[in-house]
């Protein structure tokens, strides 16, 4: 690999910080956690630059060094739990919030409670876009996996939200004559 | 309908809403939904549950509370502009303010400067992880310079990645650490002794050292 090869990648890599920022606050909930996670994901990925043979998987290359760090992060912190089926306690929204901010909140409270292996799926999916195979690669687990925790997750997510679409039907702004 | 034959259509649906479909199937589907108001249904709530997750974390700030490591990537090509540039940073204490953009073009030389003079740990790693992964993947001359605050991350006393600088010296000989002696000088005469790492060579002057190599023709990268 030659020394502008290295650079073009390394800026790559630190270009995707702020989305693998984002990705790791959906499976942590933890801005400051979140943020350690995404700087060791760079810090991992500048330095085995030369272990990605094609640099077109980049971005799911650079998930799965995200999915290590938060797997090993959560190992550090509760070792005896069998992580993909972890449950997350989730709190209440505050009643004070807009409604659009409540309803952000409600559909992260909803998310922060599936099992941690149904929300990472359910992120790299309809946050990045990944596809299946992609989030396969990223999380190494199987394709048929992948769609089972979608699918378990959204049937979740949909019951968990469905009061939410009989609230959006309201009209949301009123005429003041 | 057993539930394995739910499951497999239901993962079509899911597969449509995510755009895994190919053209055929999803055609087809298309078809059957505008026979079928329950499939229509059940693809709506999908797609309503998958617009949730996005717009609950479209607002989430994309900026994070620390910035990846700024560099810059000077080579003498850029002749007197960057000799300037150095001559003034170095007056200043500190570097100027506007960054020229890292680009593949500006690589072509095989000895590259790495410089550091901030004390700042995340900096220290920026710096390592710049110069390993030249040594490693290039057959290019490296040289870390450090000098001001940067002499910290070569000092045996202060340096809180010792060990991975010594770790980097042993693995690649193309690698070298070069620590200012005008700033060792200053540590001296506030009443420390800097105690540098086994290996790392001493140069009169940074400015001076980065200067000359400049002329030589290695290319300069400011962690």
């Amino acid at each position: 690999m030659t020394i502008s090869a290295i650079f073009g990648l390394r800026k790559q890599v630190e270009a995707n910080r702020p989305r693998l920022y984002r990705m790791a606050y959906a499976w942590c909930y933890d801005r400051a956690v979140a943020d350690d996670l995404a700087q060791e994901c760079l810090a991992r990925a500048l330095k085995n630059l030369g272990s990605l043979r094609d640099h077109e998987r980049l971005e799911p290359w650079l998930y799965s060094i995200l999915n290590n760090c938060w797997r090993e992060h959560l190992r550090r912190k509760r070792p005896d739990v069998e992580l993909d089926e972890e449950q997350f306690v989730c709190d209440d929204c505050p009643e004070t919030l807009s409604y659009q901010q409540q309803v952000v909140e409600r559909v992260r409270d909803a998310v922060a409670c599936l099992p941690l292996g149904q929300r990472q799926v359910v992120t790299l999916v309809d946050l990045e876009g990944f596809a299946y195979a992609q989030v396969a690669s990223i999380l190494d687990i199987p394709i048929g996996t992948v769609m089972s925790r979608l699918s378990r997750a959204r049937a979740e997510l949909a019951k968990k939200l469905a009061d939410l679409g009989a609230r959006q039907e309201e009209p949301r702004l009123r005429r003041v004559k | 309908m057993s539930n394995e034959k739910q499951d497999i259509g239901m993962d079509r649906l899911h597969a449509f809403v995510d755009g895994q479909l190919e053209y055929a199937d999803r055609a087809r589907l298309l078809e059957e939904m505008e026979r079928d108001p329950t499939l229509r249904q059940q693809v709506c709530e999908l797609q309503r549950t998958k617009d949730y997750v996005a717009f609950a974390f479209e607002s989430f700030p994309l900026e994070t509370p620390s910035r990846p490591p700024d560099r810059r990537w000077l080579r003498w090509g850029q002749g007197v502009a960057a000799l300037l540039l150095i001559a003034v940073g170095f007056a200043a204490g500190r570097w100027g303010a506007t960054e020229p953009e890292l680009t593949a073009a500006a690589a072509p030389t095989q000895q590259v400067i790495v410089h550091l003079n901030s004390a700042d740990s995340g900096k220290f790693l920026a710096a390592l992880a710049d110069a390993e992964a030249i040594a490693r993947h290039t057959d290019a001359r490296v040289e870390v310079v450090a000098n001001a605050g940067g002499l910290d991350l070569m000092r045996s006393d202060r340096s809180p990645l010792a060990g991975q600088v010594r770790n980097l010296m042993d693995r690649y000989p193309n690698l070298q650490f070069v620590a200012c002696n005008i700033t060792i000088g200053k540590q001296r005469r506030l009443g420390q002794e800097p105690h540098l790492i086994q290996g790392i060579q001493v140069a009169p002057s940074a400015a001076e050292h980065i200067l000359r190599r400049l002329e030589q023709g290695w290319s300069y990268v400011r962690v």
